[in-house]
């Protein structure tokens, strides 16, 4: 695992080549298009529409479908080994 | 009329016409993947119930005269990253071995609406990370084409089923070439739209920014016909664009004359099989002689785009696996006396190596003191090799470029070195980063009658153009 690791890490220090220094990472798709720049907020964004705040809050997962696949649960919680180690 | 050999628009028109029923196909299709899956493995879960739930209803409507949807009838096969309600979904891996999602991807619910029939959950890599389906959690899948050698991957098992008729069409994702390079690899068509174009709702995150739905399908035709079904907004998914979804399957019959194609010098260098070479070249000729203007292009950064995506996938990967803790519906370690130790252990126990690379990887790019050498530094590639694209597409319509240097490889060949194995990528990784459409089709085959992708990459949101192109090029052949 450790001679994978390391043999890929060496292989993406080509990146180096290259000179970002002028450069604007891109995080998503959505940075560079379907930017209407007439519009105001999350409007310019063909990707970003807030329709919740349109369509109001949704209902949300009922409790035993939330629940049904848990490894450990009762009928309110999942139940896990002790969070704090004393 | 063989029931399952049948495409997309011939199954439903058989339907319609009540030539066939929902039943039979339904039935033909499973008999046939009893007769062949024990060879191929691309199948994890079969879905008879909701099959044959899907198909009575179906045919019940017929029966009544009604006019039936799209995809009437008509058996597909889902990757096992996309949640299907009621029906375990593993990912490929030993962690979700005993998940039954609460809901259904959206993809899916919208292929069942226009009366598709789920056959069944298939086999891919883990979490959608590989290149040959040898990183299945549970058993790689092998090419119907040569049982030695790999069906490509992540969606080698959407692929596999619809080269060897076990599904008419399927659904697979593509976060690095994972559509594309299986159905290269087993002769079938495979289309990776748009980032945004399809809802990635119910889709089992593996990179946020670089996933992707799509169909693997026995002709240009079918894959429109998927994509206009699955494509579109979708407000549980805010990555979805809110554009019109245009009639992909009317635009197909437009003449490609005139349409110009682009083809760039990096992906015909080193590394490239000769045999792949001299498809994909008799491929660029064909579409020439059906009148296509051929222009030379360049996209200089294409060398770095493997170190790019392996940086941004294995970041936003050790993120999306975070979740994968043992406490609310994977994998849970026995005998665990502490939370660090359940997170540990079933992490461990649940994720097979590849899977552990991945995250390790992306978390050490990410983590403080290398988030500037790794992560931004490929985020910025990431933005060049998408200028790339803007500026090769200022001069043409579409770029050929072959799928994969190589058809098939063995099983074995490539699973000791991963880095070999992210080579395998080169061609296709781009899109990706780009978030432009592709889409591959078979050119040809090898003397080894392996089956040769030629991939057809386009401009954002334009996927009418490269099916069309596509169309053309099948249908000349």
């Amino acid at each position: 695992m450790l001679r994978d690791l390391n043999s890929i890490l060496d292989y993406v220090d080509r990146l180096n080549e290259l000179d970002t220094s002028d450069v604007s990472p891109m995080a998503q798709v959505s940075d560079r298009y379907g930017v209407d720049q007439a519009k105001q907020g999350s409007e310019r964004f063909v990707y970003a529409n807030r329709e919740d705040v349109l369509e109001g809050l949704r209902k949300s997962l009922p409790h035993t479908d939330a629940l049904a696949n848990a490894p450990d649960a009762d009928e309110d919680f999942f139940r896990v080994p002790k969070v704090i180690e004393r | 009329m063989k029931l399952e050999s049948l495409t997309i628009d011939a199954a439903r028109s058989a339907v319609q016409e009540r030539k066939t029923t929902a039943l039979a196909l339904v039935e033909a299709h499973y008999a046939r993947i009893q007769q062949e899956d024990g060879r191929i493995g691309a199948f994890l879960t079969l879905s008879k119930e909701r099959a044959l739930e899907q198909a009575d209803r179906i045919d019940r409507m017929a029966a009544e005269g009604k006019a039936l949807p799209a995809l009437a009838g008509v058996p597909v096969g889902i990757k096992d990253v996309m949640s299907t309600r009621g029906v375990r979904t593993t990912a490929g891996s030993k962690i979700l071995d005993k998940y039954i999602p609460p809901y259904d991807c959206t993809a899916v619910a919208r292929l069942e609406a226009a009366g598709a029939v789920v056959l069944g959950k298939m086999n891919c890599d883990e979490f959608a990370m590989g290149s040959s389906n040898e990183n299945s959690g549970f058993h790689p899948v092998r090419n119907p084409r040569d049982l030695s050698r790999v069906p490509g991957g992540s969606s080698g098992g959407s692929a596999a089923a619809v080269a060897a008729d076990m599904a008419v069409f399927a659904l697979g994702s593509d976060t690095g070439g994972s559509i594309r390079q299986p159905a290269s690899f087993c002769g079938v068509v495979g289309l990776m739209p748009t980032y945004g174009r399809v809802s990635r709702y119910g889709l089992i995150a593996f990179a946020s920014s670089l996933d992707h739905i799509g169909p693997l399908a026995k002709t240009a035709k079918d894959a429109a016909i998927v994509l206009r079904t699955i494509a579109g907004r979708d407000p549980m998914d805010s990555t979805s664009a809110n554009l019109p979804v245009p009639d992909y399957v009317a635009e197909l019959d437009k003449p490609v004359r005139g349409l110009r194609i682009g083809v760039a010098k990096e992906y015909f260098g080193e590394g490239l099989d000769d045999e792949v070479r001299a498809a994909v070249e008799a491929a660029i000729d064909k579409l020439k002689s059906l009148g296509c203007e051929i222009v030379k292009v360049s996209l200089p950064h294409t060398p770095y785009a493997i170190p790019t995506y392996y940086l941004i996938a294995t970041a936003e990967a050790s993120a999306n696996l975070a979740r994968y803790d043992g406490v609310r519906y994977s994998h849970r370690a026995r005998g665990v006396k502490t939370l660090s130790e359940m997170y540990r252990r079933s992490r461990d126990e649940g994720f097979g190596a590849e899977v552990k690379r991945r995250i390790m990887l992306g978390t050490y790019a990410l983590s403080a003191g290398y988030y500037d050498a790794y992560y931004l530094k490929a985020q910025k590639v990431r933005t060049l090799l998408t200028r790339d694209f803007d500026e090769a597409f200022g001069k043409v319509d579409a770029i050929v470029t072959p799928t994969s240097p190589t058809a098939a490889f063995r099983l074995g060949e490539k699973s000791n070195d991963p880095l070999a194995m992210y080579l395998a990528d080169i061609y296709t990784v781009t899109a990706d980063l780009a978030g432009i459409p592709g889409i591959s089709i078979p050119c040809g085959e090898t003397r080894e009658k392996l089956p040769i992708g030629l991939q057809i990459l386009g401009k954002h949101f334009d996927e009418g153009t490269i099916l069309r192109i596509a169309h053309a090029y099948e249908q000349s052949a």
